[in-house]
Formats: C-alpha cells, structure tokens, sequence
C-alpha cells in the first residue's frame, strides 16, 4: 500500500500538563477544560505513520472547545493533505476515543477544519451520523483498525 | 596430522543440522582456529561455518533443550571473529547481508562487523569501509527502525577504533583521515538543506565517530565546527539555525569528553567565533534559542581551561541578566546548571557578577519588584541556593539569612523558606571540606543563638531544617569536631549556658512546662543520637532521664513524639549496662498500659514512646525486642488501646530520615523487616481467625499490611495464599492506610507471574471491591490507586478477565465523571484498557 503522504513534517510535542498543588486536594472541583480533551485525542495514534495526530499537527489545542455547562465539545481537526483518504478513519478514531473517555452527557460534534480537505462535507455528515458511526464499528475490519489508533504505544 | 585433522572436521560439520550439534561445533571451530594453523583451507573453514550466518532458528514452543537463536547467533560470531584470515571473505558477506530485509539480520550483521572490525585491521577493512558507511549511513538517515539504528551506530564506532588504532598525528594521511573526508563530501550536502530530521541523522553519525577515540574526535572538529558555524550564519530558517547550534552543541560536549590537549586545540582555534555566537544567541528574544545559546556555554565550560576569567566574567554577565528578567522555567533551570560549571571554576567571577546582583534583587522592596513582575523571592532564594557550592559564595548568603531570621517583621519571604534554603546549601556541599569547615565554625553557632533568641517564632519545619544541618555536621565531621558539638549542646538544653554565658529563661530540659522551648527538641536529638558514642560524654543519664521524664508528661503529643525518637536513638546504641536500668522503668509503663482505667490521653503517649523503644531495640535485635514485640500484639485485642496500637505500628517498619538510620550510626540488623514478618505473621493470623469483633480484626490486619509493606516480593510470594483472601476482606474496613496498602500489594501482584496466577483465583470479590473503592468519595488518592489496580488487572490472561469486561466499562462512566482530573485521568487509562480486551486490533 503505497501512503498518502509519505514524509510528513513532524511537530513539537506539547509537554504535560502540570499538576497544581489544587488538583490534588479532594475538596476542589477541577471542571472538565478544553486542555483535558486535547490531551485525551493527542495522543492518537496515526493510521499511516507510528506518530501520533499531535506530531503531525492533525489536532491543535486551539481547535478544542468545551463547554461545560452546555455539556457540548466541538472538535475540528485538519488532515495533514487535502487528498487525504484517511481523514474518515481519524474522525472515527477521534469519535470513539471520545465516546470511551467522556462522560455521557457530552455532545460531542467532530469536524475537519473548514477548507482542508477535498471532501469535506461529506466526511463531516459521516462522523454526525450516529448510526452511521455504530455500523461502521460492527465491521470489525475496521474496528481493529480503530482499536490501532487508539493502542497507546508503550515506549 | 593436523591439516588431515582440520580437513577431516570441516567434513564432519558439513550439513549438520541439529542445533545441539551446532553450539558445540561452533565451540570446536573457534578452538581449532585458535590453536591449528588452518594452511591451505582457510576458506573451507569459512564457507563450513559462514553458511549458516545469519542464523534463522526458532526454538519449538516448550523448547526442550534450553538452546536460543541467541546462543546460535553468539557461538557462530565468535568462530567469524576468529581470525584475521577470514576478513576477505567474511567482509563481502557481511556487506551483502547488511542490506538485506530482514531486520534481525541487518542487526545480526552489524554486531558481527562491530566484534570482526578489531580483528581484521585498518588494511582488511580499508578496501571496504566506503560501502560498509554508505549502508550504515542509509540506515542512520533514512531508516525507521530505531534498534537498527542504534546498532548502526554501535557498529560504526567499532570501526573508527579500529581505524584510529596506531594514529598519532592527526595531520599525515592515514585510511581514517581519507574515510573522514569521505564523508564529510556528503555532509556538506545534507547541511544545505533545511530538513531538520534528516540533518540531526546525519549529524549522529559524526557525533558518534567523535565519541569513538579522541584522534578521530580531532579529525571531525576540524572540519565540522567551522562547518556548522558558517551555515548557522548563512542560515535563515529559524528551525535550522535551531537545529545548527544544537549540533553545534553537541559537537562540543564531545570535545569535552575527551579533554584532550589535541582536541581542546582545535576548539580553541575557533573559539572568538563561538563565544561571539554564543553571546548573540544569550542576548536572543527567543527563550528557545537562548536556551541553546545557556547549553552551549556549558559545554565549552567542560572544556578544560578554554574560557578565560574575562569571557567568563562575559557570560556571567549576561546569565545574570536573563536570571533577573526571566521566570520561565526551563530557561532558569538551564542558566543554573550553566551557573553551577562556572562556579566550580570561577567562583570570585560569580560571586561578583551574579550572586551580588541576585542578593542586591532580594533586598530590593517588594514595590519596586512588583513592577517587572519577574521572578518571586522565593524563586531567586531556590536559585541562589543551587548555585551556592562554594565556601565563598556561601559567606553572604547565609549572613543574609540570619539577618532576615532574627528580624521579627517584614522578612523577604516566610522563615521556612530560608531555612529550608540553608538546609539544602549545606546539604548539596556536605562532601566539600571547606564548606563543611564553615558550616561547623560559623553556621552551627549561629543556629545555636538562633533559637535562644527566636525560639518563639520558629515553626515546626523551621526546627527540622536547623536540626537537619546539626545531623549533617555531625553525621560528616571527625570525632573531635563532634564532641565539640555535644558539649555545646548538653551545656545550652541542659545547663542553659551558650559560650560560657548563663542564661536566664532558656533551659527546655529543665523547665518542662515551656511548649515553644520544648519544640527545639529535635535539635538535641539530631547532635546526641548522631554522634559516635565515647567515655567522654557526660550527663547522657541527665538527657535520658530528663527527656523521658517530659515524654511521660507533656500533655502534647508531638513534643511526645520528639521526646520518642531522642530515646530511642540513644537505646539503639547505648550499651548494654547502659540501658539495662532504663528499661526497668519502662517495664513499668508497659505495665500502665494493661491496668484499665486510662484516660486515652495517657494512653496515646504511653504507647508512642513504648513504640518507639521497641523499634530501636527491634532494629539491634535486643534480647528483649521479642517481648515488647508480644506485648505491642497482646494489646490489639484490648478496646480503645488496641486500636491505638495499631495505628502507631507503622513506626516500627518505617524509615526516618531524622533518627535510626545507618548515617546517624545506628545499630541496624540485616533483615530485620523479614524476621519481624516470619516470627509474627502466625500468630496475627491465628489472633484474627479468632477474634469476633470485627473492630479487632481490623487491628491484626492494620499491623499485618504494615508488616507486609517493605518486604522483598520472593518473601512475600510463599505466603500470599494464605494472606491474600485476609487481604482482600480488608479492602470492606474503612481505614485509608490499610486500603491503601492492600491496592500496592495487588498492584505489584500482577507484576510477576505467580502473583497473577495466585490474583486470578480471587477475581470475583477483587474486582468488585476495586470498582467500589474507584467511587470512594472521601480520597481520590484510594480512587487513583483503585483504578491503577483496574488498569493492571486488565493485562491479566484476557479469557479470565473477559466475564467481568463490561461490567468494568459500565461502572467505570460514573468515574469518567469524577469530580478530579486526576482520577478521571486514570479513569479513561484503566477504561480504554478494558475496552481493547479481546478485541481486533488489540496486541
């Protein structure tokens, strides 16, 4: 299988978060941040190259928003190519990862960023379509592929 | 007869098969090669050993006759580095099979040419080192696999060994000197181009070529800093110019690790232009740049006498600056491991320019600071304190401290901030004579006036960062020095006299009824307990007796504690008639504890002090350990002191920094934490079977986890059937440390293979109890713990844990939700682990 794009340009990662004295005492409410999300998708891995989506600037802190309150995420990503065909599969990825990782009563809504990507709007009805997402995790092709994605490498 | 015998086993090896064979036909092959001279069938022996190279074996499954690939691969290496003979047909191979796609091969190839390189010599390898280089150097650059890497690497400085073997002027034409221009033909190109990856690649190469051997070091210096200096001038992308003084960096930090005359030359020759660089990258906006610009002044000074006292009073300057202005962190961090190179070489420099300026910064008014907002006091105390490691940058700053901690108002920061920064001054220095000489003529004295006058204001941890110094003095000096210090002490707590002069309202050993007084305590335990015991020391009877005497009657259990510990380091070391008459009396005080009607103040204290004797005699293995040992568990079955008991247990298997540790010369047995176990862990499983009230049984669990905690796992592991179960029922008791424990000791369970099996026997009440503890609302340090043990448990054998998965995944929601991020971080970690199960895709 020849790649998509076969030599990337790779990013910084950004360093972990630091724990506050307050993040440690029991009686403090830490409220679910923009920064919290980020960190549960960066680290995914991508399907192409052992890199992760942060590596590859697919995912930037910046395109995370959450509103707790509202119990709403919205999430752009870019794929690092216009063409790229694998864009479906890190929504996907993005999707599940979530949905293992985030309370229920989020509505989460994963988009690619406006103008990246040849196909757009295509692969954003896609990743909105609840069932659409489910049937495509009954294919467990597909389902492996994902659970790749998400397999955090042991270094 | 003996090239009819070489003859004969060539024939005989031919075609073997059998991998048992084949291990001791290699062994053969090397003797023969070692010890016949091969004559005319040099090759012969080589194809008859070479054709199994490189060995593909895989062992059957249960693997019968314990022989590995790796047994193979070693035995066969060492017949091809037999000899330099079989360099001209073992190289061709060698070449071939590195460029083949199998990467245990390529590695197996390249350990083979690091082990022959040396053997066969600069004139076998000469014909070949271009083609071995543009192989590893394809691997290095464009290749993924980071293991091949390494061994490219690896093997790559083999060879620059090997070549540099008998080389002595780096000028005169030599095989390693054309190799080296060899490559720097290429290097040139790879410089020009601004792909940061491939060029960091490349640059290993000659960095690791560096490391190899200080000629070959000389060889690519020459070329390579001017080199790297130029393009970074040229260079207009910011990455690279990154990118360029980083390996410019390293660069030097090779030349400092050779140190040589030869090399440190060549440095020296382009020195104007790196301290001109360097200099321009300190005064950069950019805190990413000038963090190189601070990293590279580091490794030029690891260059020996390369800087002069004017550039580095140059550099000092300007590192002051960035201290001054700057509050990121990692800048700082970087300007004081740089501040800590100079001052172990220009300590007048430094102190002049930077430590003046940072102690001039503290003194300024809090106002004027708030302007520029730049750096906290207390972060410029960490900073001078951790680059204060010389007696003469000592001097002012601890003036400094004194002054601000007898002054009763307006100190720059909090009084444990200071103390705490001259604690770890003298620490960090504790092996420096010079400073250890000022610690005991200047800083001890002053500490002693410290608390006669301000004994009032110190707090706690203030006591305990002095006292930590009076340990580190005594725990360093000679014996002489020590008494010097004890007398000092026993005159001033016990006499009330400081150097010479009576005083009248300090005398805590005396007074007893002066809390604040007493709460310097530590400070005569830190002298007395640490001290080598001699004749001379008088009034230890008075200290025992006086101190024991405020354990029995304070009415503050912390002021108990001090007390606790003062006794029991000296019981620990006493001898025997010593202590012979003080244990009398307290066998009075075990006797207390049994009558009934205590007021549980009394009973508290009692059992403190009783504690602590009994961890000292413990420790030396006294004849009557074994009996307070017994009275401490005959106590857990009485109501109210039971439970006191154990809650106090853990002092006898902790470890304290401050008293009964091998520095302050205690007498500590080996495996004492595993006798304490094996004598005891009977009868608390017996008394606990026995007990009813569940209140009890709780008590021998407590003692027994504690018990458990420092035990070696091949100690453990024999008992773990029978305690395990008690373990797991503990997990329903509501106490903290005993959950606490109960969780480390799963968790290290499943780290080994028993430990896994014996868990995999009890996960129907395990993991329930771990997805209630996960909701344990009062401690996310439990939840964390809980679902850490969630998170092992999932790589347990998956077709015993896959009854259990969804009900994991479904409980686990709730957790997602968790007040703290911390726990919801695990919480996710343990989930996503559960949700890979037995799925596709998970390894």
């Amino acid at each position: 299988m020849s790649l998509d794009n076969a030599n990337p340009v790779v990013f910084q990662k950004t360093t972990e978060r630091e724990i506050l004295p307050e993040d440690e005492d029991n009686d403090v409410l830490d409220e679910i941040d923009d920064r919290e999300v980020y960190d549960l998708i960066r680290s995914i891995n991508d399907p192409e190259h052992p890199l992760t989506l942060e590596e590859l600037n697919v995912v930037d802190h910046a395109n995370v928003h959450v509103d707790n309150k509202k119990n709403k995420i919205s999430i752009s990503f870019t794929p690092t190519i216009p063409h790229c065909s694998m864009a479906t599969l890190i929504g996907l990825s993005i999707r599940v990862k979530l949905l293992r990782a985030l309370p229920p009563r989020f509505k989460v809504d994963v988009q690619i960023s406006p103008g990246s990507h040849a196909s757009e709007e295509a692969v954003n009805k896609q990743l909105a379509d609840k069932e659409r997402v489910a049937a495509a995790l009954e294919n467990s092709h597909l389902l492996k592929v994902v659970n790749e994605c998400l397999t955090i490498r042991e270094k | 007869m003996k090239s009819d015998f070489v003859h004969g086993y060539i024939q005989t090896m031919d075609a073997e098969k059998d991998p048992r064979n084949l291990i001791l036909a290699f062994q053969i092959a090397r003797k023969i090669i070692d010890n016949f001279s091969l004559g005319v069938f040099v090759e012969e022996m080589f194809e008859v050993v070479s054709c199994y190279f490189p060995v593909s074996f895989s062992p059957p499954p249960d693997n019968p006759h314990g022989i590995t690939k790796q047994d193979l691969v070693l035995s066969l290496r060492s017949c091809l580095s037999a000899t330099p003979l079989f360099s001209e047909y073992c190289l061709p191979l060698l070449l071939e099979k590195l460029t083949s796609d199998i990467t245990s091969a390529q590695i197996d190839s390249l350990q083979t040419l690091a082990e022959c390189a040396p053997v066969y010599g600069t004139a076998a390898l000469k014909e070949y080192i271009s083609s071995f280089y543009s192989c590893l150097r394809k691997e290095v650059v464009d290749g993924d696999s980071e293991e091949v890497k390494r061994e490219s690497l690896k093997c790559l400085s083999c060879l620059i060994s090997t070549l540099s073997t008998d080389i002595t002027d780096i000028s005169s034409s030599s095989v390693l000197k054309s190799f080296i221009e060899e490559i720097f033909s290429e290097y040139r190109i790879y410089i020009l181009k601004s792909d940061v990856k491939i060029l960091y690649n490349a640059s290993s190469l000659l960095h690791c070529i560096c490391d190899a051997n200080s000629i070959a070091c000389c060889m690519v210096l020459e070329t390579a800093v001017p080199l790297v200096l130029l393009q970074y001038n040229n260079q207009t992308q910011i990455n690279c110019r990154r990118c360029l003084i980083d390996i410019l960096n390293m660069f030097i930090s090779c030349a400092a690790r050779h140190n040589t005359e030869q090399v440190l030359k060549i440095i020296l020759i382009h020195k104007a232009d790196l301290i001109s660089t360097y200099t321009e990258l300190l005064l950069a906006r950019d805190k990413d740049i000038s963090c190189y610009g601070i990293r590279g002044v580091a490794a030029i000074l690891k260059c020996n006498n390369v800087l002069s006292e004017s550039e580095a009073e140059l550099f000092s300057k300007h590192i002051a600056t960035i201290l001054l202005s700057n509050s990121d962190k990692k800048i700082r961090n970087e300007c004081v491991i740089t501040v800590q190179l100079l001052a172990s070489q220009f300590p007048v420099i430094v102190k002049s320019e930077i430590q003046t300026k940072l102690i001039e910064k503290l003194n300024q008014d809090q106002m004027e600071i708030d302007g520029d907002s730049s750096v906290s006091k207390e972060d410029l105390m960490g900073i001078i304190t951790s680059i204060s490691h010389h007696k003469l940058l000592l001097t002012d700053i601890t003036y400094f401290i004194f002054l601000q901690l007898n002054q009763q108002k307006d100190k720059i920061c909090s009084s444990e901030v200071l103390t705490s920064c001259l604690c770890s001054m003298v620490e960090n220095n504790k092996t420096n004579g010079d400073v250890l000489d000022y610690t005991n003529t200047s800083i001890v004295p002053n500490i002693l006036q410290l608390i006669v006058d301000q004994y009032q204001s110190l707090t706690s941890n203030d006591i305990e960062h002095l006292a930590t110094i009076l340990r580190i003095s005594c725990t360093n000096s000679s014996s002489s020095i020590c008494e010097g210090l004890y007398k000092q002490i026993v005159d001033l707590f016990l006499h009330g006299k400081l150097k010479g002069i009576t005083l009248k309202d300090f005398q805590p050993l005396q007074n007893r009824s002066n809390k604040s007084q007493l709460c310097s305590l530590p400070l005569v335990t830190a002298v007395v307990c640490s001290v080598p015991l001699s004749e001379t020391m008088v009034n230890i009877d008075d200290i025992v007796s006086s101190v024991m005497s405020i354990c029995t009657t304070t009415d503050d259990l912390t002021i108990c504690e001090y007390g606790s510990k003062c006794i029991a380091g000296l019981l620990n070391k006493l001898t025997e008639s010593y202590i012979e008459g003080i244990l009398m009396d307290i066998d009075k005080l075990w006797d207390g504890l049994f009558t009934v009607n205590q007021s549980s103040e009394n009973v508290e204290r009692s059992v403190i002090l009783l504690t602590w004797i009994t961890k000292a005699l413990v420790l030396r293995n006294h004849c009557k350990a074994k009996e307070y040992i017994q009275k401490l568990l005959e106590l857990l079955s009485v109501d109210i002191v039971g439970s006191i008991v154990a809650e106090y247990f853990y002092i006898i298997v902790t470890q304290y920094k401050d008293i009964l540790n091998s520095e302050m010369r205690a007498d500590i047995k080996m495996f004492y934490h595993q006798r304490l176990f094996l004598e005891n862990k009977d009868r608390l499983v017996t008394d606990y079977q026995e007990s009813e009230s569940g209140a009890i049984k709780k008590n021998y669990l407590i003692v027994l986890s504690n018990l458990m905690k420092p035990l070696q796992k091949q100690v453990l592991l024999p008992e773990l059937p029978l305690l395990l179960p008690l373990l797991i029922h503990s997990l329903v008791y509501e106490d903290r440390n005993l959950i606490q424990v109960t969780l480390t000791t799963i968790q290290s369970l499943c780290e080994n293979k028993e430990g896994s099996l014996l868990l995999c026997k009890h996960l129907d009440s395990v993991i329930p109890q771990l997805l209630q503890l996960s909701k344990y609302l009062s401690d996310m340090k439990i939840r964390i713990s809980a679902l850490k043990c969630l998170n092992t448990v999932s790589h347990l054998p998956s077709h015993l844990i896959l009854p259990y998965r969804n009900t994991v995944i479904k409980s686990l929601v709730q957790v997602l939700d968790d007040k703290k991020r911390l726990v919801r971080n695990e919480a996710v970690t343990a989930r996503s682990k559960w949700f890979l199960i037995a799925e596709p895709g998970s390894s």
